[in-house]
C-alpha cells in the first residue's frame, strides 16, 4: 500500500496522466454511446439494411453479446492507457527518479513491484469500469441475463495486464518515452503481419503463441453469436476456446515479470 | 568489525565495457568524520558513491553500512545526493519532499524546516521546472536533510552553485558536521576537501592513492609570491635564505618556497636585513595544490 501511496503523490499532480484517462473515457463511453444509438451503420460491412442494422445493434448490446462487444471497444481505447504506462515509467528514467528512489531507500525489487502493484490497480479499475458500462449498455439498449457471458471480465483482466505489462517491460529497457510508443505501436503491426503470413500458411492458430495477439483474441471482434451464424467463425478469428489464450496471456505476463525482476537486479540505474 | 566504522569498503571493482573505473578500492569510514573523496573528473568518485548507494552493481568486492543488515534500511535513515538533483518536474518542492518523506517512511517530516535551511523556504511552493541550477541543488541538499540523517552522502555538493551559495553550502556541511553528523563527500575541489573535511582518500584513475586525516595527508606549506625594485637582488637573496627550497619566476613575481615554516614577516626582515625593499609579498597556499598534483601525477 505504501508503494502504491507514493505513485499516487506522484500522479495526483501530474496533468498528462488527467488528460489520457480523460481521452480513455471519453473515447470508451462515446464509441459506445454512437454504436448502440446506430450512429455507425453495419450495412457497408453486412449488406443489410438500415432495419436490420437496427436489430443486429440491439443484438450485440444485449446479454452476453455487450459483455465481448463492450470488450472489443475497450481494446482500442485501452491503447491510450498503454501510452500512460509507457509514459509513467519512461518518466522515472528521464528525471532519473527510479535512481533516487534507490538512493532515498527503496530497494530495487521495491522500484519493480511498485510498478507492477500500479499496473495491476489500472487493470482492476478499469475491468471495474467495463463491468459497470457493460451491464448500464447491456440493460438500457438490450436485454438477457447479465451473467451471460460475465467470463469476459476476467478475459479482459487478463488482456489489460498484458498488454500493460508489456508496454511496461518495453519502458524499462528502452527508458524514452517516445521511442518506447513508436516501437510499441510498430511491434503491435508487425505482430499482426506476421501472424496473418503464418496463419495464411495453414490454419495453425499461431496468434495465441504471440505476446500481444494472444491478447487480441480476448478482445473478440463484437459480432458474436449473429457472426458464428452469417460468416464462418475462422475469418472473424473468433476463437471457441478463449482458456487457452487466457493461459498463454499468464504465462507471458508471468515472462515479463521475470525478466523485468531479473534486470532490475542486475542493472546500472 | 570495528565500532567505530560507518561504512566499511572491501576491495571495490568496476567495470564500464573494456574500461576500469575502479580498481580495488579500500578504505574505512570512520564515525564523527567529513570524509572526503578526492580526485580529478573521471577518476571514479562518483562510481564508487554510486556502488555503495547500490544505483550501480559492482564486478566484486563488498562494502558494508555498518549496523545495517539490510543495505535499503541504511539508506531509508541516510540523506544522499548522487550527481544530479532528481524530482519530479511538474511538481513543487514541497510535494517532491513529500514522496521522499513518504518513501523514507518519515513519521512526521518538517519540510519547511528543511527548505528553511537551504533558503528555499519563500519558493517551495513553486515547480521544480522553474528552479536555477543553484536552487535545484539546494532542493537536493534539504531531501538529503529530510531524515535528519546521521550519515550524509554528497556528490559534487558545490557542483552548479554561484560563490555565494558555495560558501553557504561549506558552512551548512561544516555545521552539519558540529551537530554531529557524518558526512561522506566527493569533490573534485582540493580547496573544498581542505577546507571541509577532516577525513580524505585520494582517488587517481580507479585507484586509491592515499588515504587518512587531511592534517597528514595534505601537507600545508605556504609558498610567497614576492616583487622589489631589483629583481636579480630579490632572487639572489632567495637563494641564499637557509631554508629556501626553491625560487621559480611567475609572470612578474619569484616564487618562493621553504623547507619549512617561514612567516611572510620574518621574510620580510630577511630582505630588509639584505638591502632589498620588498614592494610585494603574498601567502599562498599553493603548496598544497602540488601535493595534490604531485599525488595524482
Amino acid at each position: 500500500m505504501r508503494l502504491l501511496k507514493i505513485e499516487w503523490l506522484k500522479l495526483k499532480k501530474y496533468k498528462t496522466f488527467y488528460v489520457l484517462s480523460g481521452l480513455f473515457l471519453l473515447l470508451y463511453i462515446l464509441i459506445n454511446y454512437a454504436v448502440s444509438r446506430g450512429t455507425f451503420s453495419f450495412e457497408a460491412q453486412t449488406g443489410t439494411d438500415m432495419k436490420e442494422s437496427v436489430t443486429l445493434i440491439s443484438e450485440i448490446y444485449s446479454f452476453p453479446d455487450v459483455w465481448a462487444n463492450m470488450a472489443y471497444y475497450l481494446g482500442w481505447a485501452m491503447l491510450f492507457v498503454c501510452v500512460f504506462v509507457i509514459i509513467n515509467i519512461s518518466n522515472e528514467y528521464q528525471f532519473k527518479t527510479q535512481r533516487q528512489h534507490i538512493i532515498d531507500g527503496y530497494s530495487r525489487l521495491d522500484f519493480l513491484h511498485s510498478k507492477v502493484l500500479l499496473i495491476v490497480l489500472i487493470s482492476v479499475v478499469l475491468t471495474i469500469l467495463y463491468t459497470v458500462l457493460s451491464i448500464i449498455f447491456g440493460l438500457t439498449h438490450g436485454g438477457g441475463t447479465i451473467s451471460n457471458g460475465a467470463e469476459h471480465i476476467l478475459y479482459v483482466f487478463v488482456a489489460l495486464m498484458n498488454y500493460l505489462s508489456f508496454c511496461a517491460l518495453l519502458a524499462l529497457f528502452i527508458k524514452r518515452s517516445g521511442l518506447t510508443i513508436i516501437l510499441f505501436f510498430a511491434f503491435i503491426i508487425f505482430e499482426e503481419m506476421a501472424v496473418t503470413l503464418l496463419n495464411k500458411l495453414g490454419d495453425l492458430s499461431v496468434d495465441k503463441f504471440f505476446p500481444l495477439d494472444c491478447s487480441d483474441s480476448l478482445f473478440p471482434f463484437p459480432l458474436g453469436g449473429l457472426a458464428k451464424a452469417a460468416l464462418q467463425k475462422e475469418e472473424l478469428g473468433i476463437p471457441d476456446e478463449f482458456t487457452s489464450y487466457v493461459i498463454m496471456s499468464g504465462l507471458y505476463i508471468l515472462l515479463y515479470y521475470g525478466i523485468a525482476r531479473w534486470r532490475m537486479q542486475k542493472a546500472d540505474l | 568489525m570495528e565500532n567505530n566504522t560507518v561504512l566499511s569498503i572491501s576491495n571495490l571493482k568496476k567495470n564500464y565495457g573494456a574500461i576500469q573505473a575502479l580498481k580495488g578500492v579500500s578504505f574505512d569510514v570512520p564515525k564523527g568524520c567529513v570524509y572526503g573523496i578526492l580526485g580529478p573528473n573521471g577518476s571514479g568518485k562518483t562510481t564508487l558513491l554510486g556502488i555503495v548507494l547500490d544505483v550501480l552493481k559492482s564486478n566484486g568486492g563488498t562494502f558494508d553500512w555498518i549496523g545495517y543488515t539490510r543495505a535499503e534500511d541504511a539508506r531509508k535513515k541516510q540523506g544522499a545526493l548522487l550527481e544530479t538533483p532528481n524530482f519530479y518536474h511538474y511538481l513543487s518542492a514541497v510535494d517532491n519532499l513529500k514522496i521522499v518523506a513518504e518513501l523514507k517512511q518519515i513519521k512526521n517530516p518538517n519540510i519547511d524546516g528543511v527548505l528553511k535551511r537551504v533558503s528555499l523556504l519563500e519558493r517551495k511552493n513553486s515547480k521544480f521546472q522553474t528552479y536555477s541550477l543553484g536552487m535545484k541543488q539546494r532542493l537536493a541538499i534539504a531531501s538529503a536533510l529530510l531524515s535528519n540523517p546521521e550519515v550524509i552522502v554528497f556528490d559534487e555538493p558545490t557542483n552548479g552553485l554561484d560563490p555565494e551559495g558555495i560558501a553557504e553550502i561549506r558552512n551548512l556541511i561544516k555545521e552539519l558536521s558540529k551537530e554531529g553528523r557524518i558526512i561522506i563527500m566527493a569533490s573534485h575541489l582540493l580547496d573544498e576537501v581542505e577546507k571541509v573535511c577532516t577525513h580524505v582518500a585520494i582517488l587517481k584513475k580507479g585507484e586509491l592513492i592515499s588515504e587518512g586525516p587531511v592534517s597528514t595527508i595534505l601537507k600545508d606549506e605556504p609558498t610567497y609570491e614576492l616583487k622589489a625594485e631589483n629583481m636579480e637582488a630579490l632572487h639572489t637573496a632567495l637563494q641564499n635564505h637557509p631554508n629556501i627550497s626553491t625560487v621559480v619566476k611567475e609572470d612578474q613575481h619569484w616564487i618562493a618556497s621553504f623547507t619549512e615554516k617561514v612567516s611572510a614577516a620574518a621574510i620580510n626582515q630577511y630582505c630588509f636585513t639584505n638591502n632589498i625593499a620588498i614592494s610585494h609579498l603574498k601567502e599562498n597556499n599553493l603548496s598544497l595544490e602540488k601535493t595534490f598534483l604531485e599525488l595524482i601525477k
